[in-house]
C-alpha cells in the first residue's frame, strides 16, 4: 500500500517534540543516578521515610509509632484539633493519622466535612474552635482532663459523647495545627484521662 | 537492592495477570496480526482489569477475604490460562503469534532513524518501568484516596462502616469515598499473595498503564508506516508528566515552576513573594518552606505512583483503540478479540475513576456519531449491525462494574458533586457575571476566560506535555482549514473523544464552585488531560499519516 506522509511542517514539529524529549530523558538518567546513589540499598519502608511530605517525615512517623505502641489495634480513636492557626492541606493531620494508625479506627466530629476536600478543611477546623474544647494554651498544661461539663452550652457535643459510647471509642488524640512543630504538646487521652503527652522527641 | 517479599508477590501477580489475560484473549478467537509485545502487554492489561473486577466482586459479595481465598480467587483463572497454554494448541503463544501475527516484537528496523528511534522507545519504556518500580507509594492521592481504600478493602471489605459512617455528628474518615476502588483492588491482589496489605505491592505493575497505550498506538499506526508507528508511540512515552518528580535543574527551578506554572499562580505573585521575603528573614524562611512543600502538592511524578488518572487513561484508550478498530470502514485490521478487549476496558474505566462514567457516555456518543458519519449512504444497514453490538458491549461493561455501583449508592455524598453543578442556572450565571471579587478584572474576571487561559497555559507547557498538545492543535487546525476529508476517516473517533472530553472538563470547571487557585495548585487541568492524551496522539498521527483508501 502507498501512504502519504504529512506536510513537512508537521514532520518538523514531531521531530522537535522527540528532540525536546531529551529533557525528560536527561531527568530520567538523573533520577536513576540519584536513586542508585541514595535509595537503592534502602528497604521500601526506609525509602518511604525519606520523602519530604507531612505524612512521611520523622516527627509524624515518630508520633504514629507512639500511638501504635499505646493504642490496641482494634480500638477506636477520636481525633480532635484543639488549636493552631494553620488551615492548609499540609496540616490535615486527621487524614494522615486516619491512614497511618489503621487498623485502629479513627473517628472525627462532623465527618462529612472532615472527609471532604481541602476546601472543607478550614470550616471543619473552625467548627472545632467554636466548641471551645480547651483554651489553646491549656494543652501545654500538665493535665487536661476531658470534662464533659465544658460542653454544656453545645448540645451537639452531648450527641457526640453518646455516639462515642455507642461505638466504644475510648481513646482521643488532641493536637495543634502547626506544620513547623507537628504534635508538640499533643495529648493521647484514654477514657478522658491523659495517657501520653507530646509528640516531639524532646517530649518523650 | 535486596529482594523483598513484596517483589515475589509482585511477580506472582504479574504471572497471574498474564495467564488470565492470555486465556481471555484466546477465548475471543484472535485473527489479526499482533506482535509479541502487543500480545504480552494487552494480556497484562486484560489480566489486571479482570483481576480488579473479580476482586471487587468477591469482596462485595463475601466481605474481606482470607488471604488464601484471595490467592485462589486470582490464581484459579490464571491456572486455567496456564493449562490452556500448555495443552490447547490454539492457546500456545507460538500459535497466536505465528499463525496470526508476525511473531516479532517489532517490525525490523531498516534505516538509521528507524533504529535510533526504536532505541529511544526502548529507553523510555525502561524509564517507565523504573519510575513505576523505584519508589514506594507516597503522594497524597495515592496514599489517602486509593491506598487507604485498599487497606480498608483488605481488612474490612467494601461498603461497611468505613465507607458509610461519614455523616452525622461523629463518624469515620474517607477522602473521596465515592471514588471507585479499581486502583485499590490492584493493590489488594498482590497484598493477598504477600499476606498483608502493602499499597506499594503493585507499584512495578503500574507501568503497564503507560506501556500498553504505547504499544497500542504502535500497533494501530503500524500499517501507516514505521515512522508513524514509532514516533506515535514515542510521542506518548515522552510526555514529561509521566516521569517528573523533580526537574533536573534543581530545587530552585522546580520551585519556580511548582509555584509559578504548576500551581497556576502568576509569576508576578512569585516575584512579590520573594521580594517581600527579602525584607523579613522569618517570612523568608516560611515562604521557602512553603515553596518546598509545594513539591508534594504538584502532580509531578504522580502518573505511576498509584493514583487513578493514568489507569483511567489506559482503560479509556484501550476501549477507544479496540472499538475504533472494529468500526465499519476503518482501514486497520480487526477481529472478535478487539470487541472483547474493548468491552473489558470500558468496565475498567468505570472502576478506576468517576470520570470513567462520563467517558462511558462520551464514548457511546462518539461511537454512534462516528458510525453515522462514516457510513456514507449505507446508514440503515450499518446501524442495524452496530447498535445491537455496541449495546451488548456497553451492557456487559456495566454489568462487570455493577458490584461497585451497588455499594456506591449507600455511600453519603461528602465531597464535590460536579454533575449536580451542571444546571442551566449555573451555566448562565458564570457566562454572564464575573466571579465575585474579580469584577474589576473585566473580561479576565469571567470563569470561562480564567479556565480557558489556564487550559492554554497548562497544555502549552513543554515541561509538562512536551509538544503533544501543540502538535494536536496544529494538526486539527490544519485539517479543519485544508484537509477536512482526513477528519471524517479513521481520525474521527479519537478526535471526537478528545474534543468531547476537553469540552466536558471545561464546562465542569467553569460551573464548579471551586477556588480556582486551589484547584490549579492541585494539578488541574493536567491530571484531567492525561486521560485524553493518548487518544490525542492517535488522532494526530492518523490525521497526518492517512491511508489513501480512507480519502477515496
Amino acid at each position: 500500500m502507498n501512504y502519504h506522509g504529512p506536510p513537512r511542517f508537521f514532520v518538523f514539529l514531531i521531530g522537535a517534540g522527540v528532540v525536546s524529549a531529551l529533557l525528560p530523558f536527561a531527568n530520567m538518567g538523573h533520577e536513576v543516578g540519584r536513586w542508585w546513589n541514595s535509595r537503592a540499598e534502602l528497604t521500601e519502608a526506609e525509602q518511604y521515610r525519606t520523602y519530604q511530605t507531612p505524612w512521611t517525615n520523622a516527627p509524624f512517623i515518630r508520633f504514629v509509632d507512639r500511638i501504635r505502641e499505646s493504642v490496641p489495634a482494634d480500638a477506636g480513636v477520636l481525633l480532635t484539633p484543639v488549636g493552631g492557626d494553620e488551615r492548609l492541606g499540609r496540616v490535615r493531620w486527621h487524614v494522615f493519622l486516619n491512614e497511618a494508625i489503621y487498623p485502629r479506627q479513627a473517628f472525627v466530629r462532623r465527618p462529612s466535612m472532615a472527609s471532604g476536600t481541602a476546601m472543607s478543611f478550614a470550616p471543619w477546623v473552625d467548627y472545632h474552635t467554636t466548641l471551645a474544647l480547651v483554651e489553646p494554651t491549656a494543652v501545654f498544661q500538665p493535665a487536661v482532663p476531658f470534662d464533659i461539663s465544658l460542653f454544656g452550652e453545645f448540645p451537639e457535643e452531648a450527641s457526640v459523647q453518646e455516639a462515642l459510647v455507642e461505638r466504644g471509642v475510648e481513646w482521643e488524640i488532641r493536637y495543634f495545627l502547626d506544620s513547623n512543630e507537628p504534635f508538640r504538646g499533643a495529648l493521647l487521652l484514654h477514657k478522658g484521662k491523659v495517657f501520653r503527652r507530646g509528640g516531639l522527641a524532646s517530649e518523650l | 537492592m535486596s529482594f523483598e517479599p513484596g517483589h515475589a508477590a509482585l511477580l506472582a501477580t504479574a504471572i497471574c495477570f498474564f495467564f488470565i489475560g492470555h486465556i481471555y484473549l484466546c477465548l475471543g478467537r484472535p485473527q489479526r496480526a499482533r506482535s509479541a509485545a502487543e500480545w504480552i502487554l494487552t494480556a497484562l492489561m486484560v489480566g489486571a482489569i479482570w483481576s480488579i473486577v473479580i476482586a471487587i466482586g468477591a469482596v462485595v459479595a463475601f466481605g474481606p477475604l482470607d488471604v488464601w481465598v484471595g490467592r485462589m480467587v486470582i490464581a484459579g483463572p490464571a491456572l486455567a490460562g496456564a493449562l490452556g497454554m500448555a495443552f490447547a494448541p490454539s492457546m500456545r503463544l507460538s500459535h497466536v503469534l505465528n499463525a496470526h501475527g508476525d511473531g516479532l516484537p517489532f517490525p525490523k528496523a531498516t534505516t538509521r532513524l528507524d533504529r535510533y528511534s526504536r532505541l529511544l522507545l526502548i529507553a523510555f519504556g525502561a524509564g517507565v518501568i523504573f519510575t513505576a518500580s523505584a519508589s514506594p507509594v507516597h503522594l497524597f492521592d495515592s496514599v489517602f484516596h486509593f491506598g487507604y481504600k485498599g487497606r480498608v478493602m483488605f481488612t474490612e471489605g467494601i461498603g461497611g462502616a468505613a465507607w458509610t459512617d461519614l455523616d452525622g455528628v461523629l463518624g469515620r474518615i474517607m477522602t473521596h469515598p465515592k471514588y471507585p476502588p479499581g486502583v485499590s483492588a490492584m493493590e489488594v491482589v498482590p497484598s493477598w499473595f504477600l499476606g498483608h496489605f502493602d499499597a506499594s505491592a503493585a507499584r512495578g505493575l503500574l507501568s503497564i498503564f503507560a506501556l500498553a497505550p504505547a504499544i497500542w498506538i504502535f500497533a494501530a499506526l503500524r500499517s501507516r508506516g514505521r515512522l508513524a508507528a514509532t514516533f506515535g508511540a514515542l510521542t506518548w512515552l515522552t510526555v514529561p508528566l509521566l516521569f517528573y518528580l523533580h526537574l533536573p535543574l534543581g530545587q530552585t527551578l522546580h520551585s519556580i515552576y511548582g509555584l509559578g506554572l504548576g500551581s497556576g499562580l502568576s509569576e508576578d505573585i512569585y516575584t512579590k513573594l520573594v521580594f517581600e521575603s527579602s525584607r523579613d528573614p522569618e517570612l523568608t524562611a516560611r515562604n521557602l518552606r512553603n515553596m518546598f512543600l509545594s513539591v508534594w502538592k504538584s502532580p509531578d511524578g504522580g502518573g505511576m505512583d498509584g493514583s487513578a488518572d493514568l489507569p483511567l487513561a489506559a482503560c479509556l484508550f484501550g476501549a477507544l483503540v479496540h472499538l475504533w478498530r472494529v468500526l465499519p470502514g476503518n482501514s486497520v485490521e480487526s477481529d472478535r478479540t478487539d470487541w472483547t478487549i474493548g468491552t473489558l476496558m470500558l468496565a475498567g474505566m468505570l472502576l478506576m475513576k468517576n470520570e470513567g462514567g462520563a467517558y462511558l457516555i462520551l464514548m457511546g456518543i462518539a461511537l454512534l456519531s462516528a458510525v453515522t458519519i462514516t457510513a456514507r449512504g449505507n446508514l440503515g444497514p450499518t446501524l442495524r449491525i452496530m447498535i445491537p453490538r455496541l449495546g451488548a458491549v456497553f451492557t456487559i461493561a456495566i454489568v462487570l462494574a455493577s458490584p461497585w455501583f451497588l455499594v456506591r449508592g449507600s455511600i453519603p455524598e461528602v465531597d464535590e458533586n460536579y454533575p449536580a453543578q451542571l444546571t442551566l442556572e449555573n451555566v448562565v450565571s458564570v457566562v454572564s457575571e464575573p466571579l465575585e471579587g474579580l469584577e474589576s478584572e473585566g473580561a479576565d474576571g469571567y470563569a470561562p476566560v480564567i479556565v480557558a487561559k489556564r487550559f492554554i497555559a497548562a497544555l502549552a507547557n513543554p515541561l509538562k506535555w512536551n509538544l503533544l498538545w501543540v502538535t494536536f492543535t496544529a494538526t486539527l487546525a490544519w485539517c479543519v482549514i485544508c484537509a477536512r476529508k482526513r477528519l471524517v476517516g479513521d481520525a474521527l473517533l479519537p478526535v471526537l473523544i478528545v474534543l468531547l472530553g476537553s469540552g466536558t472538563y471545561f464546562t465542569i470547571l467553569v460551573v464548579a464552585p471551586w477556588d480556582y487557585e486551589a484547584l490549579f495548585r492541585m494539578g488541574i487541568p493536567e491530571r484531567l488531560f492525561i486521560h485524553i492524551a493518548s487518544p490525542a496522539v492517535l488522532a494526530t498521527f492518523v490525521m497526518l499519516w492517512h491511508a489513501p483508501d480512507e480519502l477515496s
